[in-house]
């Protein structure tokens, strides 16, 4: 309980921290909104531009605006969008299931595919398999994701003339439907990430089959699937937990560009769109929120350890 | 980190001061046991080889338009001409030159910055521990491309500035995987001793803890090389890596987009390239890995 | 048009609108002159900061003489207000106090054939046939979903597969999509010139030989070809095709590069051999500006010059931008490389930039012989008076190349074989959709 607190304390000044971050960051990007709406061929006067500036309280001194903004958070209040004067919190909340959803079942596809090659991997005796199951892993995990994501679209339509319908529609609406949107977006987030899982299966379960109440279990006399099962995997699965947590990130990041080629409406697009457009609240918004899951994430991870391994405990 | 993640990363710590005396078998032996690493290495010598001979082996200037644009391949121009008219071979061999730059820069940066957090954050512990690594929680948790778009854009876009922005959010994970081996053997008693006599802490740091933090550092650098150069390539997609006309394989692809339906050799190529080195780099990260952590039995 | 009549008197200055009666706005209101009053005060207010304002500004006061009546009176004569209203931006007429109900960022409510239904913005826009439109029987459609997909190649696949019947594509997929049984490619000239704004405030593009030697060092059709994949007409000033306020492209100078012609201005503005550097900026959101910097980089190496081109992310592109008309040259960057979308009139694409006082000098640009020009051509009212002006003062700017002007490229809409009846318009806006059909 006591480690709860702790940790969540530290949770809380890492937050602290992402939020400065981000707020001194969006306004040291060069350019902001009022450049954003005259463009190249619209004029503001001197006027209008302080206008603009002192309606969306970009007039006021920083620490002020961090302090107002950071108050406001906690009670709830993201801000609202300088482009469409739309609360934040209910964009980002319209938003971040598509993302989540899109991490989910790529997390999910990645380890259906990738957890069992791994265990192949570490098991066969063929090198020649292990050889190819770790190029072919790896090569997914070289090629560009946006470079994937663009095959994957050229060959639906043009080699099979599918794509999914376009204007996005949230699962429980239409969950056929929303899988087949989903589906291409998976396929080349996955590619990457299954590299990753092959690997650290592979590798985890080698150390773990290595290890002596192995080889005690199986001089016991129990069958090795049953070993297999029973005792590696699930000590094998702590590092691979852990990799898939720290690999959040790596999703998090690679969705922002899935999302734009693929016109998804996620969170990754809409913050990718806000530093573009120099929407301060959006992007703010966005990444503390990004910053949240992650945090939320890790502590979830750890907490999973001690299912997966009751030697391990928090003081 | 938690206690967790800490003790997880004992043990290398603990089988390696057992183990180092066995370390010098020989290089031959090794390679013959990982095909993986000689596959790899390969690869990625053949790439330092283009970029560093990049002036002698490309037939022609890669940013010159001296010829028509999207030539198919021929005498002339071995793999044709770009959407520019530049010669597409050229391109490939000095794309090389980038890529590298990119991996090297950017990992050096990670490596100085994230490293030498890590184990200072170890070594010390205490409030100078939580400090350091909650700061590289922050920097963590920000989505990568989104900070190195942020720093990009802020600083000029450029290719050097898009790789200190890939330094700095890389180094977080160096910092982690230093730190825990840095924690496994700083309570050791012979590091107590060390310091009883005298030795100056950084002596300490550097003779005993960086060679027990040097296998999981060299494995990851092979990691994040292959990364640097696929956040380049992303960064050039975004317009904020290297600047036209230098020719990098992610600029290349980038531009060939508009193409691909017309003329998909200029898009194909420089994706391969990428492709290729990053696979090159990744296969030695595994078979390194493999081949260093003696917990792994190959079987 | 909302207006069924209008006349000009006292010089010029006065506009009387006689307006349409009947005409309903997407609420079933009625629309009448407080309508009209109401917005157009709107975008004169410094308050909205509408980046349009300049386009209204003559506008002094706005009178209602009577429900279906509007009288405008100017501060001077200004011939291009009409193409101002007709320009499409910042032009639409709301119901009065609309602003203060509803927030028109994401909201709209106005007397066009189509109503706005939804906007979820970065994702689509849905409309829906407004039954009461004024023009019976149009609109045609039922509806329309404008689907926001920033990737081309997702866009040409979306059209291949059915998913949608109508997509704005370039050049290559034009070509591409041409054959393509089920679709077909319409392509137009649109009022926009690719060109590149010069800082003159500096050396040495402060002199204009100096600029028209660089200029003249670059082929015309090289860089339509690299940038637009050959789709596009050379251009002067004023976009080519539109009206006839144009000069004719095949009277265009430097159309084809002359590098001795260029070597020797070069050497008599005292550089000879060059061995100065430029910088040019563009943005990569924009892949046909950046590859028409890199055709000038290259194409002025030939003299000696060294350019460099630097990308800019769109924002910071536009911050230097701004800079550089905002300190009268001083920081911000040398050269620009852009485009001039639709201007109501032609005086839009010459004085605001060109005159001493315009409001987007470049570095302080002064002709005192082109001044008085700008000055008249944009206060008279007699056509081919004003044309002879414009082409006089356009020979003039393409010599002295404040600017380097480049083409104008071809607008390429494809959609479905299904969809009738649409046709283009020169703006490049859609709005003659309102006269299509889906057909089988």
């Amino acid at each position: 309980m006591r480690y709860l607190l702790r940790r969540l304390l530290w949770m809380g000044a890492a937050l602290l921290g992402v939020s400065a971050l981000i707020f001194i960051l969006v306004r040291l990007l060069p350019g902001n909104i009022i450049d954003i709406i005259a463009g190249t061929e619209g004029q503001l006067s001197r006027s209008q531009r302080l206008e603009i500036l002192h309606s969306f309280g970009l007039d006021r001194p920083w620490p002020v605006q961090y302090a107002l903004w950071v108050w406001s958070m906690l009670h709830g209040n993201f801000g609202w969008s300088f482009r469409t004067s739309q609360p934040v919190a209910g964009l980002l909340v319209s938003r971040l299931p598509t993302t989540v959803e899109l991490a989910a079942l790529t997390v999910a596809l990645v380890t259906l595919v990738g957890l069992p090659l791994g265990i192949l991997a570490s098991i066969t005796r063929s090198a020649r398999l292990k050889l190819a199951v770790q190029i072919v892993g790896l090569l997914g995990l070289s090629i560009p994701n946006f470079w994937i994501a663009i095959v994957l679209i050229i060959v639906a339509s043009f080699a099979f003339h599918w794509l999914p319908a376009l204007i996005f529609v949230p699962p429980w609406q239409d969950p056929w439907v929303n899988l087949q949107q989903m589906f291409l977006p998976i396929l080349s987030l996955a590619l990457g990430l299954a590299a990753v899982v092959v690997r650290m299966t592979r590798s985890s379960m080698l150390e773990v089959l290595g290890q002596e109440y192995v080889k005690v279990a199986r001089a016991k006399g129990l069958g090795s699937r049953v070993v297999l099962l029973r005792h590696a995997l699930r000590n094998a699965l702590i590092p691979i937990v852990t990799v898939l947590g720290l690999q959040m990130g790596f999703l998090l990041g690679g969705v922002v560009i899935t999302e734009q080629i693929f016109g998804l409406p996620g969170l990754g697009w809409t913050l990718l769109n806000g530093v573009y457009q120099r929407d301060y609240p959006v992007v703010q918004g966005a990444v503390m929120l990004f910053a949240i899951t992650f945090v939320v994430t890790n502590l979830i991870v750890d907490l999973i350890y001690t299912t997966l391994d009751p030697r391990i405990r928090y003081e | 980190m938690s206690r967790v993640e800490a003790e997880l990363q004992e043990s290398p710590g603990r089988s390696f001061a057992r183990v180092r005396a066995r370390r010098s078998v020989g290089l031959g032996r090794l390679l013959q046991r990982s095909p993986v690493v000689i596959i790899g290495g390969t690869l990625i010598i053949v790439v330092v080889l283009l970029a560093l001979g990049a002036q002698i082996i490309a037939p022609q200037s890669p940013v010159s338009q001296t010829a028509p644009p999207l030539l198919r391949p021929g005498h002339e121009h071995l793999a044709g001409t770009d959407e520019l008219g530049r010669d597409e071979f050229s391109r490939l061999i000095y794309g090389a030159r980038v890529s590298l730059y990119v991996g090297v820069l950017a990992v050096s940066i990670a490596l100085a910055l994230g490293a030498t957090s890590g184990i200072i954050a170890g070594f010390y512990g205490g409030w100078v521990d939580n400090i350091l690594m909650r700061t590289m929680d922050i920097l963590f948790s920000l989505p990568a491309i989104v900070l190195a778009i942020a720093i990009t854009s802020i600083l000029k876009p450029s290719l050097t500035n898009a790789m200190i922005a890939i330094g700095i959010v890389y180094a977080p994970t160096f910092a982690r995987i230093a730190r825990g081996p840095t924690l496994a053997i700083v309570n050791l008693a012979y590091i107590e001793a060390a310091r009883a006599v005298g030795i100056p802490n950084w002596k300490i740091m550097l003779r005993h803890v960086l060679p027990n933090v040097s296998a999981p550092l060299i494995v990851q650098t092979t990691v994040s090389l292959s990364t640097a150069i696929l956040t380049e390539a992303a960064l050039s997609f975004l317009g904020l890596g290297t600047q036209p006309p230098t020719a990098s394989w992610g600029l290349m692809l980038s531009a060939a987009r508009q193409y691909m339906l017309i003329d998909p050799w200029i898009a194909v190529l420089p994706g391969a390239a990428i492709a290729l080195t990053v696979l090159g780099f990744n296969l030695l990260g595994d078979g390194l890995r493999d081949l260093l952590d003696p917990r792994i039995r190959t079987m | 048009m909302l207006a069924q009549k209008w006349e000009l008197s006292n010089g010029g200055k006065t506009y009387v609108f006689h307006l349409r009666p009947n005409v309903k706005f997407h609420n079933g209101q009625t629309m009448t002159a407080e309508d009209v009053k109401y917005s157009v005060e709107r975008v004169l207010d410094p308050k909205s900061a509408s980046p349009w304002r300049s386009w209204f500004d003559t506008i002094e006061e706005i009178k209602v003489v009577d429900p279906l009546t509007v009288q405008m009176n100017l501060n001077a004569p200004y011939p291009g207000l009409l193409g101002s209203f007709a320009g499409m931006r910042a032009s639409g007429i709301v119901p009065k106090g609309l602003a203060e109900r509803e927030n028109l960022k994401i909201k709209a409510i106005g007397t066009g054939p189509f109503k706005l239904v939804e906007y979820v913005p970065q994702d689509h826009i849905t409309y829906a046939r407004h039954p009461d439109y004024w023009d019976q029987p149009l609109p045609y459609l039922d509806g329309m979903t404008f689907k926001i997909l920033t990737e081309e190649t997702a866009r040409v696949a979306a059209l291949r597969a059915g998913q949608i019947q109508y997509a704005y594509v370039n050049a290559q997929d034009a070509q591409q999509l041409s054959g393509v049984p089920g679709i077909k490619v319409l392509k137009n000239l649109v009022a926009s010139v690719t060109l590149q704004y010069i800082n003159v405030s500096k050396k040495p593009l402060s002199d204009w030989r100096v600029r028209k030697a660089l200029r003249m060092a670059v082929d015309t059709n090289e860089v339509i070809q690299k940038a637009v994949f050959g789709a596009a007409v050379p251009s002067g000033p004023i976009p080519s095709g539109y009206g006839d306020w144009y000069l004719d492209p095949k009277t265009l100078p430097y159309v084809k590069p002359d590098i001795e012609g260029a070597k020797k201005l070069l050497a008599e503005a005292g550089y000879p051999g060059g061995g100065f550097k430029i910088e040019i900026k563009c943005s990569p959101q924009y892949p046909a500006f950046v590859a028409t910097a890199l055709v000038v980089q290259d194409s002025v190496k030939k003299l000696g010059v060294d350019a460099q081109v630097v990308q800019q992310e769109w924002g910071a592109f536009v911050a230097d931008n701004a800079t550089v008309v905002k300190s009268g040259g001083k920081e911000g960057g040398e050269i620009f490389t852009s485009g001039n979308s639709f201007r109501p009139d032609p005086d839009g694409y010459i004085y605001p930039y060109f005159h001493t006082r315009g409001s987007v000098n470049y570095g302080q640009y002064s002709n005192p012989k082109l001044d008085p020009l700008m000055q008249q051509a944009r206060s008279i009212f007699n056509h081919d008076q004003r044309r002879s002006l414009y082409i006089q003062i356009q020979r003039t700017l393409l010599d002295e190349s404040p600017n380097w002007w480049w083409y104008v490229p071809y607008n390429f809409e494809a959609t479905s074989t299904r969809v009738q009846g649409y046709s283009q318009s020169f703006t490049g806006r859609r709005f003659l959709l309102k006269r299509a059909w889906l057909g089988s």
